[in-house]
Protein backbone atom coordinates (compact mmCIF):
# COMPACT_ATOMS: atom_id res chain seq x y z
CA UNK A 1 0.00 0.00 0.00
CA UNK A 2 1.22 3.83 -0.95
CA UNK A 3 2.13 5.42 2.13
CA UNK A 4 1.38 8.64 1.44
CA UNK A 5 -1.83 10.62 1.09
CA UNK A 6 -0.71 12.08 -1.96
CA UNK A 7 2.19 13.74 -4.05
CA UNK A 8 3.31 16.77 -1.89
CA UNK A 9 3.56 14.42 0.94
CA UNK A 10 5.58 12.05 -0.84
CA UNK A 11 8.10 14.66 -1.33
CA UNK A 12 7.79 16.02 1.88
CA UNK A 13 8.34 13.06 3.74
CA UNK A 14 7.39 13.77 7.15
CA UNK A 15 9.69 16.43 7.10
CA UNK A 16 12.51 14.51 6.17
CA UNK A 17 12.41 14.99 2.33
CA UNK A 18 14.94 17.02 1.96
CA UNK A 19 17.49 14.28 3.05
CA UNK A 20 15.92 11.64 1.73
CA UNK A 21 15.73 13.16 -2.03
CA UNK A 22 19.28 14.34 -1.84
CA UNK A 23 20.52 11.32 -1.03
CA UNK A 24 18.90 9.57 -3.74
CA UNK A 25 19.51 11.62 -6.35
CA UNK A 26 22.97 12.36 -5.56
CA UNK A 27 23.51 8.97 -5.59
CA UNK A 28 21.42 8.11 -8.86
CA UNK A 29 23.87 10.94 -10.49
CA UNK A 30 26.96 9.32 -9.47
CA UNK A 31 26.15 5.35 -10.96
CA UNK A 32 24.42 6.97 -14.11
CA UNK A 33 27.76 8.40 -14.57
CA UNK A 34 29.28 5.13 -13.90
CA UNK A 35 27.15 3.91 -16.24
CA UNK A 36 27.12 5.51 -19.20
CA UNK A 37 31.10 6.49 -19.07
CA UNK A 38 32.16 3.25 -20.89
CA UNK A 39 29.93 4.29 -23.88
CA UNK A 40 31.71 7.70 -24.04
CA UNK A 41 35.05 6.37 -23.36
CA UNK A 42 34.37 3.78 -26.02
CA UNK A 43 33.31 6.05 -28.57
CA UNK A 44 36.63 7.99 -28.16
CA UNK A 45 38.62 4.83 -28.79
CA UNK A 46 36.89 3.86 -31.82
CA UNK A 47 37.90 7.49 -33.23
CA UNK A 48 41.33 7.28 -31.90
CA UNK A 49 41.79 3.69 -34.12
CA UNK A 50 40.45 5.64 -37.26
CA UNK A 51 42.41 8.76 -36.79
CA UNK A 52 45.29 6.08 -36.45
CA UNK A 53 44.79 4.20 -39.30
CA UNK A 54 43.97 7.43 -41.65
CA UNK A 55 47.82 8.84 -40.51
CA UNK A 56 49.39 5.15 -41.38
CA UNK A 57 47.58 5.20 -44.58
CA UNK A 58 47.91 8.69 -45.67
CA UNK A 59 50.69 10.46 -43.46
CA UNK A 60 48.60 13.25 -42.73
CA UNK A 61 46.84 13.62 -39.45
CA UNK B 1 40.38 -27.32 -18.22
CA UNK B 2 43.50 -25.81 -18.58
CA UNK B 3 42.13 -24.83 -22.41
CA UNK B 4 39.07 -23.28 -21.37
CA UNK B 5 40.62 -21.13 -18.53
CA UNK B 6 42.91 -19.70 -21.23
CA UNK B 7 40.12 -19.04 -23.39
CA UNK B 8 37.99 -17.44 -20.57
CA UNK B 9 40.84 -15.36 -19.75
CA UNK B 10 41.37 -14.40 -23.68
CA UNK B 11 40.20 -10.91 -23.82
CA UNK B 12 38.76 -11.01 -27.42
CA UNK B 13 36.54 -14.02 -26.76
CA UNK B 14 35.51 -11.49 -23.37
CA UNK B 15 34.66 -8.62 -25.84
CA UNK B 16 32.74 -11.23 -27.90
CA UNK B 17 31.07 -13.07 -25.02
CA UNK B 18 30.10 -10.66 -22.98
CA UNK B 19 28.27 -8.00 -25.71
CA UNK B 20 25.89 -11.06 -26.31
CA UNK B 21 25.40 -10.85 -22.24
CA UNK B 22 25.27 -7.26 -21.29
CA UNK B 23 21.65 -6.30 -22.98
CA UNK B 24 20.18 -8.72 -20.72
CA UNK B 25 21.74 -8.08 -17.45
CA UNK B 26 21.13 -3.92 -18.33
CA UNK B 27 17.90 -5.51 -18.45
CA UNK B 28 17.70 -7.16 -15.31
CA UNK B 29 19.37 -4.38 -13.34
CA UNK B 30 16.98 -1.74 -15.07
CA UNK B 31 14.14 -3.56 -13.43
CA UNK B 32 15.55 -4.55 -10.49
CA UNK B 33 16.21 -0.92 -9.46
CA UNK B 34 12.63 0.44 -10.37
CA UNK B 35 10.69 -2.10 -8.57
CA UNK B 36 13.25 -1.37 -5.48
CA UNK B 37 12.81 2.26 -6.03
CA UNK B 38 9.44 2.66 -5.94
CA UNK B 39 9.00 0.01 -3.16
CA UNK B 40 11.20 1.38 -1.31
CA UNK B 41 10.47 4.97 -1.61
CA UNK B 42 6.84 5.16 -1.52
CA UNK B 43 5.59 1.45 -0.49
CA UNK B 44 7.61 0.54 2.49
CA UNK B 45 6.51 1.22 5.72
CA UNK B 46 8.27 4.37 7.96
CA UNK B 47 10.66 3.44 10.70
CA UNK B 48 8.73 3.85 13.84
CA UNK B 49 11.42 5.82 15.18
CA UNK B 50 13.29 7.33 12.57
CA UNK B 51 10.58 8.51 10.54
CA UNK B 52 11.00 8.14 6.81
CA UNK B 53 14.86 8.99 6.72
CA UNK B 54 14.98 5.74 7.37
CA UNK B 55 14.27 5.17 3.63
CA UNK B 56 18.33 5.80 2.80
CA UNK B 57 18.98 2.43 3.77
CA UNK B 58 17.55 1.28 0.47
CA UNK B 59 20.75 2.98 -1.37
CA UNK B 60 23.07 2.97 1.83
CA UNK B 61 23.48 -0.60 2.83
CA UNK B 62 23.37 -2.26 -0.90
CA UNK B 63 26.30 0.46 -1.54
CA UNK B 64 28.41 -0.44 0.67
CA UNK B 65 27.58 -4.20 0.18
CA UNK B 66 28.96 -3.64 -3.07
CA UNK B 67 31.72 -1.15 -2.43
CA UNK B 68 33.04 -4.30 0.01
CA UNK B 69 32.58 -7.05 -2.82
CA UNK B 70 34.16 -4.83 -5.07
CA UNK B 71 37.24 -4.64 -3.46
CA UNK B 72 37.75 -8.29 -3.16
CA UNK B 73 36.64 -8.51 -6.77
CA UNK B 74 39.58 -6.06 -7.51
CA UNK B 75 42.26 -7.38 -5.29
CA UNK B 76 41.69 -11.14 -6.47
CA UNK B 77 42.26 -9.85 -9.99
CA UNK B 78 45.13 -7.92 -8.90
CA UNK B 79 46.29 -11.38 -7.00
CA UNK B 80 45.53 -13.29 -10.31
CA UNK B 81 47.49 -10.64 -12.85
CA UNK B 82 50.30 -10.98 -10.53
CA UNK B 83 50.60 -14.65 -9.84
CA UNK B 84 49.43 -16.00 -13.73
CA UNK B 85 50.77 -12.81 -15.29
CA UNK B 86 46.95 -13.13 -17.25
CA UNK B 87 46.45 -10.02 -18.81
CA UNK B 88 42.18 -10.33 -18.55
CA UNK B 89 42.67 -9.99 -14.82
CA UNK B 90 44.78 -6.60 -14.63
CA UNK B 91 41.89 -5.45 -16.88
CA UNK B 92 39.34 -6.37 -14.54
CA UNK B 93 41.73 -4.67 -11.69
CA UNK B 94 41.92 -1.77 -13.42
CA UNK B 95 37.89 -1.47 -14.65
CA UNK B 96 36.94 -2.23 -10.52
CA UNK B 97 38.49 0.54 -8.98
CA UNK B 98 36.91 3.49 -10.06
CA UNK B 99 33.83 1.49 -9.97
CA UNK B 100 34.64 0.49 -5.98
CA UNK B 101 35.50 4.03 -5.61
CA UNK B 102 32.12 5.36 -6.87
CA UNK B 103 29.83 2.77 -4.82
CA UNK B 104 32.30 3.70 -1.46
CA UNK B 105 31.53 7.04 -2.18
CA UNK B 106 27.45 7.28 -2.10
CA UNK B 107 27.77 4.70 0.80
CA UNK B 108 30.03 7.41 2.85
CA UNK B 109 27.56 10.60 0.56
CA UNK B 110 24.43 8.16 1.99
CA UNK B 111 25.75 7.31 5.39
CA UNK B 112 26.39 11.27 5.93
CA UNK B 113 23.12 12.83 4.87
CA UNK B 114 20.96 10.02 6.77
CA UNK B 115 23.13 10.52 9.74
CA UNK B 116 22.47 14.06 10.25
CA UNK B 117 18.37 13.67 10.89
CA UNK B 118 18.83 10.90 12.97
CA UNK B 119 22.37 11.59 14.83
CA UNK B 120 22.27 15.14 14.58
CA UNK B 121 25.85 15.15 12.75
CA UNK B 122 26.92 14.77 8.77
CA UNK B 123 30.27 12.94 10.07
CA UNK B 124 31.63 11.53 13.41
CA UNK B 125 34.88 9.58 13.70
CA UNK B 126 32.93 6.53 14.64
CA UNK B 127 34.88 2.73 13.81
CA UNK B 128 32.29 1.62 10.53
CA UNK B 129 32.61 5.40 9.02
CA UNK B 130 36.65 5.66 9.53
CA UNK B 131 37.21 2.48 8.08
CA UNK B 132 35.00 3.07 5.28
CA UNK B 133 37.06 6.28 4.69
CA UNK B 134 40.16 4.30 4.61
CA UNK B 135 38.28 1.79 2.08
CA UNK B 136 37.84 5.09 -0.16
CA UNK B 137 41.05 6.21 0.04
CA UNK B 138 42.65 2.28 -0.39
CA UNK B 139 40.36 2.72 -3.94
CA UNK B 140 42.14 6.05 -4.91
CA UNK B 141 46.04 4.93 -4.17
CA UNK B 142 44.93 2.24 -6.67
CA UNK B 143 43.64 4.06 -8.90
CA UNK B 144 46.37 6.54 -8.67
CA UNK B 145 49.16 3.69 -8.49
CA UNK B 146 47.74 2.41 -11.69
CA UNK B 147 48.84 5.43 -13.72
CA UNK B 148 52.24 6.23 -11.86
CA UNK B 149 55.00 4.76 -13.30
CA UNK B 150 56.23 5.20 -17.02
CA UNK B 151 56.54 1.38 -17.40
CA UNK B 152 52.61 -0.13 -17.17
CA UNK B 153 53.80 -3.68 -15.97
CA UNK B 154 55.18 -2.18 -12.55
CA UNK B 155 52.33 0.20 -11.94
CA UNK B 156 50.06 -2.88 -12.24
CA UNK B 157 52.24 -4.66 -10.25
CA UNK B 158 52.45 -1.88 -7.12
CA UNK B 159 48.12 -1.39 -7.66
CA UNK B 160 47.64 -4.77 -7.43
CA UNK B 161 50.21 -4.95 -4.40
CA UNK B 162 48.44 -2.14 -2.79
CA UNK B 163 45.12 -3.79 -3.16
CA UNK B 164 45.99 -6.88 -1.31
CA UNK B 165 47.61 -5.53 1.44
CA UNK B 166 44.63 -3.13 1.47
CA UNK B 167 41.76 -6.02 1.99
CA UNK B 168 42.90 -6.40 5.56
CA UNK B 169 40.70 -3.81 5.88
CA UNK B 170 37.55 -5.45 4.90
CA UNK B 171 37.18 -7.72 7.57
CA UNK B 172 37.75 -4.47 9.96
CA UNK B 173 35.10 -3.10 8.41
CA UNK B 174 32.80 -5.94 8.79
CA UNK B 175 33.46 -6.33 12.22
CA UNK B 176 33.81 -2.61 13.49
CA UNK B 177 30.13 -2.25 14.62
CA UNK B 178 30.91 -5.04 17.21
CA UNK B 179 34.38 -4.60 18.24
CA UNK B 180 33.96 -1.04 19.20
CA UNK B 181 30.49 -0.34 20.00
CA UNK B 182 30.22 3.40 19.59
CA UNK B 183 27.54 5.21 16.73
CA UNK B 184 26.69 3.61 13.70
CA UNK B 185 24.77 0.56 14.69
CA UNK B 186 25.26 -2.78 14.16
CA UNK B 187 24.46 -5.11 10.73
CA UNK B 188 20.54 -5.02 10.02
CA UNK B 189 21.58 -8.24 7.65
CA UNK B 190 24.12 -10.96 9.01
CA UNK B 191 24.43 -14.33 7.04
CA UNK B 192 24.18 -16.36 10.42
CA UNK B 193 20.59 -15.27 12.02
CA UNK B 194 17.02 -13.55 10.77
CA UNK B 195 17.39 -10.03 9.41
CA UNK B 196 16.49 -7.88 12.33
CA UNK B 197 14.05 -5.51 9.90
CA UNK B 198 10.12 -6.46 9.64
CA UNK B 199 9.74 -8.20 6.15
CA UNK B 200 7.76 -5.01 4.99
CA UNK B 201 11.14 -2.97 5.50
CA UNK B 202 13.53 -6.21 4.14
CA UNK B 203 11.96 -6.99 0.87
CA UNK B 204 12.71 -3.84 -0.43
CA UNK B 205 15.88 -3.60 0.33
CA UNK B 206 16.71 -7.43 -1.08
CA UNK B 207 15.45 -6.23 -4.37
CA UNK B 208 17.57 -3.32 -3.99
CA UNK B 209 20.83 -5.76 -3.14
CA UNK B 210 19.95 -7.79 -6.04
CA UNK B 211 19.71 -4.47 -8.56
CA UNK B 212 23.18 -2.96 -7.02
CA UNK B 213 24.87 -6.29 -7.84
CA UNK B 214 23.10 -5.99 -11.24
CA UNK B 215 24.34 -2.71 -11.91
CA UNK B 216 27.98 -2.92 -10.69
CA UNK B 217 27.85 -6.06 -13.22
CA UNK B 218 26.95 -3.80 -15.92
CA UNK B 219 28.85 -1.24 -14.77
CA UNK B 220 32.19 -3.40 -14.42
CA UNK B 221 31.95 -5.38 -17.89
CA UNK B 222 30.90 -2.06 -19.86
CA UNK B 223 34.43 -0.80 -18.35
CA UNK B 224 36.38 -4.11 -19.41
CA UNK B 225 35.50 -3.98 -22.21
CA UNK B 226 36.22 -0.59 -23.27
CA UNK B 227 39.95 -1.12 -21.58
CA UNK B 228 40.10 -4.41 -23.88
CA UNK B 229 39.75 -2.21 -26.95
CA UNK B 230 41.70 0.63 -25.76
CA UNK B 231 44.56 -2.07 -25.00
CA UNK B 232 44.20 -3.97 -28.11
CA UNK B 233 43.93 -0.96 -30.43
CA UNK B 234 46.53 -2.12 -32.65
CA UNK B 235 45.73 -6.56 -32.89
CA UNK B 236 43.15 -7.39 -36.07
CA UNK B 237 40.66 -8.30 -34.52
CA UNK B 238 39.66 -5.02 -33.29
CA UNK B 239 40.73 -2.94 -36.64
CA UNK B 240 38.07 -5.97 -38.23
CA UNK B 241 35.54 -4.95 -35.62
CA UNK B 242 36.38 -0.95 -36.18
CA UNK B 243 36.46 -1.15 -40.11
CA UNK B 244 33.78 -3.80 -40.87
CA UNK B 245 30.97 -2.11 -38.60
CA UNK B 246 28.78 0.16 -40.11
CA UNK B 247 27.14 1.46 -37.17
CA UNK B 248 30.79 2.00 -35.62
CA UNK B 249 29.45 -0.32 -32.96
CA UNK B 250 31.69 -3.09 -32.25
Amino acid sequence: MFQFENFNDFLYMGGHGYYVWVAYFSSLGVLAFLLVAPFFRKKNIIKEIKKQRHYDSTGYS
Amino acid sequence: MWQWFHRLASPRWFYQASGKFLPWISMLGLFFISLGLVWGLGFAPQDAKQGNSFRIIYIHVPSSFLALVGYYIMAAAGAIAIIWKIKLADMVMKAAAPIGAAFTFVALLTGAIWGKPTWGTYWIWDARITSMLILFFLYLGVIILQSSYEHKGLSSKAAALLALVGTVNIPIIYKSVDWWYTLHQPATIRFTEAPSMHPDMFQPLLVMIVGFYFLYAIALVASIRVEILHRERRTKWVQDLVFTNKNNDP
